[in-house]
């Protein structure tokens, strides 16, 4: 569930950096409810992600692109992936159905959608992504991540959630709109 | 009265009425750039302590960052180096921006906002223990922000 959530993570900040429409708003909003009851919430415009970006300069993010090292990825090229999701239909892609958790990877109305649900934690992770912004994100080398293009990408999609992830102890969203505040 | 005396006394009101009339454009040039200018004030709060507010007028820090010496901007610009980008993209973006709240965290023992409102960057933090609150003009911010940028110029230029 750790792996899920940090590629929901990982994804989600590429979506928000995708996100940039000059009056389009980022949100994200934690809380947790295990007795802390601390409340996080960031509103950033995508006008500002966009602008900084592409300025951040790393070993492992340049130009508004990630480099992906991650050895588990070797042998996956997303990019080959990506396309072939694109050009299938919509459907079910990935069903697993197990005593710990049920995932669920989809396509639907140009939306690439997944579903992880976790029954020890109570834990639940939904993915909402415009298939455009997919497709953007991993379109250029194999191991790279283009989060500009994805920005880019996701500018003419509809507002809406993103990213969600609801467990016992926290509730994670993250979305787009045009308005300022959470 | 003599012709000699009113003609003195025509003088020295004529003097009198200039300078006062200069004195009092330049008060209110000076009130116009101070209230345009805004202030930059902080503010913190302890328990069980009078705690501490002060207010300067922006202008003022604006006419002192022209005093500052270039060698202290040369060492700013150095030290951000090639991350200078980001935080003259950063003032941009700010000063382009609606005011919004961008980060608050609420949490039963603190609450932490950081906002831009009327042309100030807010950081607020308010605890059991102490409140703090700073407000920042983003003229000023915008200011630094150029002033460096000339300096980290110029020392590219010498490279």
């Amino acid at each position: 569930m750790k792996r899920k959530l940090l590629i929901s993570t990982l994804i989600l900040m590429l979506t928000a950096t995708a996100a940039m429409a000059s009056d389009h708003w980022l949100h994200i909003r934690v809380q947790e409810h295990n007795g802390a009851e601390e409340r996080v919430n960031v509103n950033i415009p995508l006008s500002m992600v966009r602008g900084i970006l592409p300025l951040i300069q790393d070993e492992e993010f340049n130009g508004g692109r990630i480099r992906i090292h991650d050895h588990d990825w070797d042998d996956i090229n997303l990019p080959q992936i990506m396309r072939e999701l694109r050009d299938a239909p919509d459907a079910e892609y990935v069903t697993v159905k197990s005593r710990d958790e049920n995932v669920r990877v989809a396509k639907e109305n140009g939306y690439f959608l997944v579903r992880a649900e976790e029954r020890d934690g109570n834990e639940t992770v939904n993915i909402k992504m415009p298939l455009a912004v997919v497709d953007a994100m991993f379109n250029g080398r194999s191991d790279e991540i283009d989060l500009i293009a994805a920005l880019d990408a996701l500018t003419d999609h509809a507002d809406g959630d993103l990213i969600t992830v609801e467990s016992d102890d926290t509730s994670v969203r993250i979305w787009i709109d045009r308005n300022q505040g959470s | 009265m003599s012709s000699t005396a009113r003609l003195v006394l025509c003088v020295v009101l004529s003097i009198c009425l200039v300078t006062g009339g200069t004195v009092l454009a330049a008060t209110t040039v000076a009130a116009v750039s101070v209230y345009r200018a805004g202030t930059i004030s902080v503010a913190v709060q302890e328990s069980g302590s009078p705690g501490m507010r002060l207010a300067v007028p922006a202008s003022l820090v604006n006419l002192a960052v022209a005093f500052v010496p270039n060698d202290v901007y040369e060492e700013v610009a150095r030290e951000v180096g090639p991350h200078w980008d980001i935080v003259e993209a950063l003032s941009h973006e700010l000063s382009e921006c609606p005011d919004a709240v961008f980060v608050e965290v609420i949490s039963r023992d603190e609450h932490v906002k950081i906002a831009k409102e009327k042309g100030k960057i807010i950081v607020q933090v308010e605890s059991a223990n102490e409140n703090v609150r700073v407000a920042l003009p983003l003229r000023t911010f915008e200011t630094v922000v150029q002033r460096v940028s000339r300096i980290q110029d110029r020392i590219e230029h010498r490279i």
